[in-house]
């Protein structure tokens, strides 16, 4: 799908209105994330300079230039060493009339702390500031092209769940079972996952983190996956819990009790969406848990913003103040992120990708029960 | 060798301004990658990652002349110059400050092309803490 030029000018615009609204001189961009939000652009570790007032400035190497210019209608710097890379973003500082002049930089997963630092040391006269508090009110709501691209990346994730139920089995590896679905959903059109996906198999399962491993699956394990395929640039997240055999009857009732929440959750979201915060939708929850006998065992955190990145804002795991955001329409969520983990049982999760729109749309749709395989 | 230049004024007198920028120890304190300087101003100790990437832990200073005053910095691979030129102006005094810097030794080639790149920044910085602090006298 093609996003006419309009709508990337349309982002910077409003970027620039928010920079100016900050007293915030410039932004430097140096994620892939925000740098195709505001071109469309793809460039293997891009650096954009955005002015408060102007037009922006990618910085490129010499041979990309002229695919730069053309994809993004801007003008382009070039260099052919590190050195003319950073004459390009200090000269433009520089030229910067302030004794001392703000820059946000993006301070998340996709920036080193090294660079951020190294930054700072170059540009001593300059004020470094959060680049979130400049991108997140534009990306956290959604415009009707990127949730285009969002229903693809949901369709993908289902097709990759599908893979998953069909590969589970005992004697399979972890590993083998996320190999098999990486390949499965890239060769459908996926250009990534936006992180290595989750096979926890057995204790692993409790884990509130995951990955593949050599371990074998065998019957009777709880199997948590977790795939977020990326279209375009843009996640999906899901995930199931599966059972190799027969599930017992404290494996349901956990499951279901999940799976109630993740539903109790849309329906309030539909009903006080531009309303209810990320923190009351917490509180929520842990009433519920605490109801249903699971108080301690399910660890907070169950919504989180998804987009470009699969986990931005709102994403109170990693920015606490961000419990204090509205869901609003124009969103889009994982819900069911975080382990109802039950040892003995094994670890529960239920994660769909949503838009809030006048009505909840699943993005992602594949069979949210406890499911039996092998 | 990079260089760099800049003037300011100070609503304080020369003498005052004289007797200020003569101890190395508030010189360095005014340079966003001085850490710390020893008791006696004499020592300056560079900051992460500065330190790290001109392998340069301090810099020993000394005042080389008085009128206009001129000073050196000197560590293992990175030397740092200033002069400052001082005068008596309608507001105050006027500050003319030149600096310099060079890599050294085997770092030199390294550390020179960002040198260059990084002087002016490193000056703004330096000048506008510089007026700060006097002007606070």
């Amino acid at each position: 799908m093609s996003i006419p030029r309009s709508v990337y000018r349309k982002r910077i615009r409003r970027a620039q209105e928010l920079m100016r609204e900050n007293e915030v001189d410039a932004m430097l961009i140096l994620s892939l994330e925000n740098y195709r939000y505001f071109t469309g652009d793809v460039r293997k570790q891009p650096r954009m300079l955005i002015p408060s007032e102007n037009e922006p400035t990618p910085i490129v190497f010499e041979s990309e230039r002229e695919e730069v210019e053309r994809r993004t209608g801007l003008q382009a710097k070039t260099y052919r060493s590190l050195p003319e890379m950073l004459s390009a973003v200090i000269s433009f500082l520089n030229s910067l009339e302030k004794d001392t002049p703000v820059v946000a930089v993006e301070m998340e997963f996709s920036t080193p702390a090294f660079l951020i630092e190294r930054f700072r040391m170059a540009n001593p006269h300059v004020e470094v500031v959060d680049a979130k508090q400049i991108v997140s009110p534009l990306r956290k709501i959604k415009d009707r092209y990127e949730i285009e691209l969002m229903k693809k990346a949901g369709k993908l994730a289902d097709i990759a769940m599908e893979r998953a139920a069909d590969l589970l089995k005992p004697g399979i590896s972890e590993r083998d079972v996320a190999l098999e679905v990486e390949y499965y959903v890239r060769k459908k059109g996926a250009e990534r996952l936006s992180f290595p996906m989750f096979v926890n198999s057995g204790e692993r399962s409790l884990w509130l983190h995951g990955m593949a491993t050599d371990k074998i699956i065998e019957k009777g394990d709880v199997v948590l996956i977790d795939i977020g395929p990326v279209y375009q640039g843009y996640c999906a997240d899901i995930t199931r819990t599966f059972v190799v055999g027969s599930a017992g009857s404290e494996q349901k009732r956990a499951h279901e009790a999940y799976l109630r929440m993740q539903e109790r959750v849309i329906e309030r979201i539909e009903e006080k969406k531009n309303e209810i915060t990320v923190l009351e939708l917490e509180r929520e929850n842990s009433e519920f848990m605490k109801a249903m006998g699971y108080n301690g065992l399910y660890v907070r955190g169950f919504v989180h913003g998804i987009g470009l990145g699969f986990e931005e804002t709102p994403f109170p795991t990693i920015f606490p103040e961000d419990l204090r955001e509205t869901i609003s329409k124009g969103m889009t969520l994982s819900v069911g992120h975080s382990v109802l983990s039950i040892k003995g049982a094994g670890g529960f999760r239920i994660e769909d990708t949503i838009h809030v729109g006048d009505r909840v749309a699943h993005l992602t749709n594949f069979d949210r029960k406890l499911l039996e395989v092998g | 060798m990079a260089e760099a230049e800049m003037e300011f004024t100070v609503p304080v007198s020369a003498d005052e301004v004289k007797s200020r920028i003569r101890d190395m120890g508030f010189v360095g304190r005014c340079f966003k990658f001085v850490g710390d300087v020893s008791r006696d101003g004499r020592i300056w100790r560079v900051k992460a990652p500065m330190s790290a990437i001109t392998q340069t832990k301090e810099l020993e200073t000394r005042v080389l002349s008085q009128d206009p005053i001129e000073w050196e910095a000197e560590g293992k691979h990175l030397l740092w110059r200033g002069v400052f030129e001082v005068e008596e102006s309608e507001e105050g005094t006027k500050i003319k400050v030149r600096l310099s810097v060079e890599g050294l030794g085997s770092m030199a080639p390294i550390i020179n092309p960002m040198a260059g790149m990084q002087i002016e920044g490193q000056l703004r910085y330096f000048a506008k803490k510089l007026r700060e602090e006097l002007s606070r006298t």
